[in-house]
Order: structure tokens, then sequence, then C-alpha cells
């Protein structure tokens, strides 16, 4: 472990260690703003270098995939070719190859590489409700009805948010988009 | 080629409910990392606190619940001066509206004062919207995060503390108030 420095989150001045990891709050020696720091034992710890990739130096050892010359130390567990200390990239507790990483990260099925989801029962749910709570634009819901009941039913297909489950939110914002269809209908036609 | 199956990552929601330019924040509590949940009602960002990559959380007290009761305040009181010289029938909704901003004063005292939070790691300082209360961060950060982030990293006693936290850096950099000054210098 080496040492570190904290700085002050208000005016960054490094704190000393008698303000940290006390059980009250502490006043800033820099802006006399009342803080209260956790440190934690990462900010000390070394960064470790990168591994790597030991050459093969006798006859019968199993060589990467992608370098020929290099050592193979893991399997991919995506597609079960040798990889090289180099080429193994370790995430969500799996070992897999670039290639593998890459083809994820398209696919969207390692949820550790994606930053962004589209929520399609939640945007269905913001178009059916929005023009209603913003009232003024109560009238555009002949246009945004429609709208949530196709980001509703893409709900069922796609996948959802990452933190919640189920697609009740979904079924209600069709629901609510379905009546408002209802009213513009009865109201134009009858 | 076959792909990895995905994972089934179960969250568990955390108290706390911040707002940025019309986005939604919540921490959300995985596996092995924390999960920050940015939603603008359409689409959601999310941005990961690995608990063995979290060196430090820091918050400080900010003015920004005083602010808003001076605000409030000064709002309420302006109704309440248009209500004394109006005749009597604008006198009960003009007393109203006043009451009404007393109570969002009296919600934000009760909540108490606000604060900024921020995450570090190795390659970056995060806020987190959703702590915005002394009270409420200190009581997640005491119940909910810090045993995590322990159980992941060990504790660190205040001896070592102290040792590794470079008093060095701190010195250099803190300004002091400036010195007495001992006379004035002769106008030119």
């Amino acid at each position: 472990m080496s040492t570190g420095t904290l700085p002050c989150p208000n005016c960054l001045i490094p704190l000393p260690g008698n303000l940290c990891n006390t059980a009250g709050p502490a006043i800033c020696p820099g802006c006399d703003k009342l803080i209260h720091a956790d440190v934690f034992p990462a900010l000390f710890r070394d960064r470790s270098a990168g591994r790597q990739a030991e050459e093969i130096l006798e006859a019968g050892v199993s060589s990467c995939f992608y370098h020929e010359g290099k050592k193979a130390v893991v399997p991919c567990d995506g597609c079960g070719r040798f990889l090289c200390a180099l080429c193994d990239v370790e995430l969500n507790r799996q070992h897999l190859c670039p290639a593998c990483v890459d083809n994820s990260r398209t696919k969207g099925t390692l949820i550790n590489l994606e930053t962004r989801r589209t929520v399609y029962d939640t945007a269905a749910m913001s178009l059916a409700l929005g023009p209603v709570v913003l009232f003024p634009l109560l009238t555009l819901t002949w246009a945004t009805a429609p709208a949530a009941i196709a980001c509703g039913i893409m709900a069922f297909f796609r996948p959802g948010s990452l933190v919640r489950r189920g697609r009740l939110r979904a079924t209600i914002a069709i629901l609510i988009a379905l009546a408002q269809s209802g009213f513009w209908v009865s109201a134009i036609f009858f | 080629m076959s792909t990895p199956a995905p994972t089934a990552r179960p969250y568990k929601k955390l108290p706390g409910i911040g707002a940025a330019s019309f986005r939604r924040v919540r921490l959300y509590a995985g596996p092995d990392h924390f999960l920050q949940v940015t939603s603008n009602g359409f689409t959601e960002s999310y941005h990961r606190f690995f608990f063995q990559d979290i060196q430090a959380i820091t918050l400080f007290q900010t003015i920004e619940g005083k602010v808003w009761n001076y605000l409030l305040g000064g709002l309420s009181g302006f109704f309440v001066l248009i209500a004394s010289v109006a005749g009597q029938e604008a006198w009960l909704p003009l007393l109203s509206i006043a009451a009404f901003w007393l109570v969002i004063i009296a919600i934000n005292v009760i909540l108490g004062p606000t604060c900024g939070c921020y995450i570090k790691t190795a390659v970056q300082t995060q806020k987190l919207p959703g702590l915005r209360r002394v009270r409420r961060a200190r009581k997640v950060i005491s119940g909910h995060i810090r045993p995590l982030i322990h159980q992941a990293q060990g504790e660190i006693s205040p001896e070592e503390l102290n040792r590794r936290l470079d008093p060095a850096a701190w010195r250099s950099s803190y300004r002091g108030p400036a010195p007495p000054t001992v006379g004035t210098l002769p106008a030119l």
C-alpha cells in the first residue's frame, strides 16, 4: 500500500487523516464547511502492472488462438478458444476473448458493458401520462396515445430496465392509451 | 461463435432519489457494485461503482436548503403583505397561497440540511444526486454502502489512515488565514 490524498469535495484541499472516518461531522480546514469523509483501503492500493503474455519455450504447450507464439493460460468462456494472458478479458467473473466481448456488446448480452438502455415501458407511460399531467398538452393525446401503445407493445419484446422486472407498467400504459384512443374515436365518429 | 449467456442481476433499491435537469437519479446495490440509474422517461443510463474500486465517499453540507427557505419565505411574506392591503374577498385565497409556501418551508426544514455527496474511484469522482440531505445520506452510507465496501475491501484503522493519508500534501496545499499586517506601507 502507498500513501494517497483525499480532496475536500468543495474546496479541493487535501483532507488530513484525523478528519476522515469520524463518527460525527468535521470542519474542512480549507473552506470551513461541515464534511463527512469515509475513506476505504482502495485509496492506498498500489496500481498493479498489466499482465504480460509468456512466450512458448517448449513443445507440447498450447498456444493462444490470436498469438501463435504466446502461451495459452485460459479458454474463453464464450467460444472455447485458448487465450494468452494478453487476450484474456476478465468480466463479470468470466474469461472472454476480445471477439466475444465485442460480440456480446453488440448483442447486449453482457449487461456489465451496458451504459444506456431504452426502456419502452417507461416511455409508454411517459407518452400516456405526460400530456395528461401537463394539462395544456391534453389535446396531443390523439398523437401520443398510439405512440404509447406501440411503445407498450415493444416493451414485451425488448429487454426492459436493468433494475426493474415485470411488464405491469407497460400493461397499464397500454390500457390508459387505449382509453385515450377510445375517447378520440368516439369524439370524432359519434 | 457463441456468446456468453446473460446473467440475471438482482438490484436492491437504496433510499434517496434525486433530480438533475429533468432526469431522475436513483442508486441501487448489486452483488458486487452500486448502480446509479439516471432516467429521463425514455432511456436509462447506468454508472457502475464496484465495491472493490471505491476509494472514498465524501459529503459536505450546502446552503441550498437555506436559500430555498429564504426564497419561499420571501414569497410567502409577499402574499401576506398583499393580503393585508387587499380587500375582504382576496384575503382568504392570498393567505392560502402564503400558507402553501409555508408548508413547503416546513417540509424543507423537517428533511434537514442539504448536502453534496461524492463517490471517488481511481478514475473518477462522481456526484450522487440521490443523496441530497445530510441525514439521509449518512443513514444510507452507514447502513447500506459502507458495510458492502468493508466486506469487499476490509477496514482501515485510524492510525493506518493517519499514516497513509499523506500529511505533506495537506500542509503544502493548505493556505491558512493571511498573517496579520504589522504596519501600512507609505503612500507613494
